[in-house]
């Protein structure tokens, strides 16, 4: 199971259409920043679209992403985060630290422009 | 059974749409062959419902696919009020667990932020044994009582959590984690309660009533 990596421009599409396990994760972010400073990409988008439950484990990565994309000079904007999600994360306490979150993709090209 | 839904999807979206929404749900719990899909045919439906609204349908059409649906599979029929047990042995079960306990969710009549929040609370649960205890079980219990509820019994032999008043007051610093999941699935539930020992195990048991 691996995760595509599609570049847009000087940006890098990160679109995860499923639960991740545990081992992928590393590679995942390997693979992320590896794209990142390899190709030089300002901004990272990572669509969670599919994604249908957040826990404070996927949570988690997707901060450590954030963490190393900011790092290595690239803006991450997390989209297509679906209400019920977001709701239930303020709930539990959680946040995605240091990323922004927009509705859609066009939303997130424009914050990254 | 892929065939039978296969069919269905082929008349209603068309042949390239139900292909690859068909193998999404497959190959989301990683299965290949229809004997193993048995077992899952509820959450593999529930799968197919989520794929047909990502194709931005019309709720009323999505809604007319899975009645089709529904209606080639009498197991589905059977009301989904009974007890049931998961064994969580690996992490491909955690996310088993927690499409089960939202497919029960929606069977008992939560609405849907009610459904993700029962899902989400499993998925801390099941992590943690796998995490913690390496194995153990999750039990989904519908009480039917009136007022209707989904109780979720979380069990292992593992370690026990030794430090338990500092994890619910929150001065708990996780190494490997972020020390929240637990304070969360306080918040989500109505009630919580932990039963815990060290060196004999941990047994949580918390409750959601249907508003
Ligand atoms: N089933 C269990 N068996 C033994 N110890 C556990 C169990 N569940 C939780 N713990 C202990 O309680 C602590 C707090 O658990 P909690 O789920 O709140 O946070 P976490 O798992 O550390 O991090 P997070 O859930 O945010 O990823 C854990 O770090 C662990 O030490
Ligand atoms: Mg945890």
């Amino acid at each position: 199971m691996k995760v595509p990596l599609i570049k847009i421009g000087d940006k890098l599409l990160v679109s995860i259409q499923t639960t991740i396990i545990d081992s992928v994760v590393a590679s995942l972010r390997e693979d992320i920043t590896n794209e990142i400073s390899t190709s030089g990409v300002k901004g990272l988008i990572i669509d969670l679209s599919g994604i249908d439950i957040i826990d404070s484990f996927f949570c988690r990565m997707i901060n450590d992403i954030g963490h190393d994309a900011r790092i290595l000079g690239a803006k991450t904007v997390v989209v297509g985060i679906k209400p019920e999600l977001a709701i239930t994360l303020v709930q539990m306490g959680m946040e995605m630290r240091g990323v922004m979150t927009s509705l859609n993709l066009n939303k997130a090209l424009e914050i990254l422009k | 059974m892929k065939e039978k839904i296969y069919s269905v999807l082929v008349e209603e979206v068309g042949e390239f749409k139900a292909k690859a929404i068909l193998r999404g749900a497959y190959h989301y719990f990683g299965i290949e062959k229809d004997k193993e899909a048995e077992d899952l045919l509820l959450p593999i439906l529930e799968r197919v419902r989520l794929s047909l609204n990502g194709e931005n349908l019309k709720s009323s059409k999505v809604d007319g696919v899975m009645r089709r649906l529904q209606s080639m599979f009498p197991e589905v029929k059977r009301v989904q009020t009974e007890e049931e047990h998961i064994a969580i042995e690996s992490e491909e079960d955690i996310r088993m667990a927690q499409m089960r306990a939202k497919i029960k969710a929606q069977a008992l009549g939560f609405n849907g932020l009610d459904q993700t929040k029962i899902a989400t609370t499993v998925a801390e649960l099941t992590r943690n044994i796998i995490k913690y205890a390496g194995k153990g079980t999750v039990t989904l219990i519908p009480l039917l009582t009136d007022e209707r509820a989904l109780k979720i019994v979380a069990e292992d032999n593992g370690p026990g959590i030794t430090n338990l008043s500092d994890v619910l007051s929150g001065t708990y610093d996780s190494k490997q984690g972020l020390g929240m999941g637990l304070l969360a699935i306080k918040r989500l539930m109505d009630s919580f309660e932990v039963e815990t020992n060290s060196g004999v195990g941990t047994r949580i048991v918390v409750i959601k009533y249907i508003k």
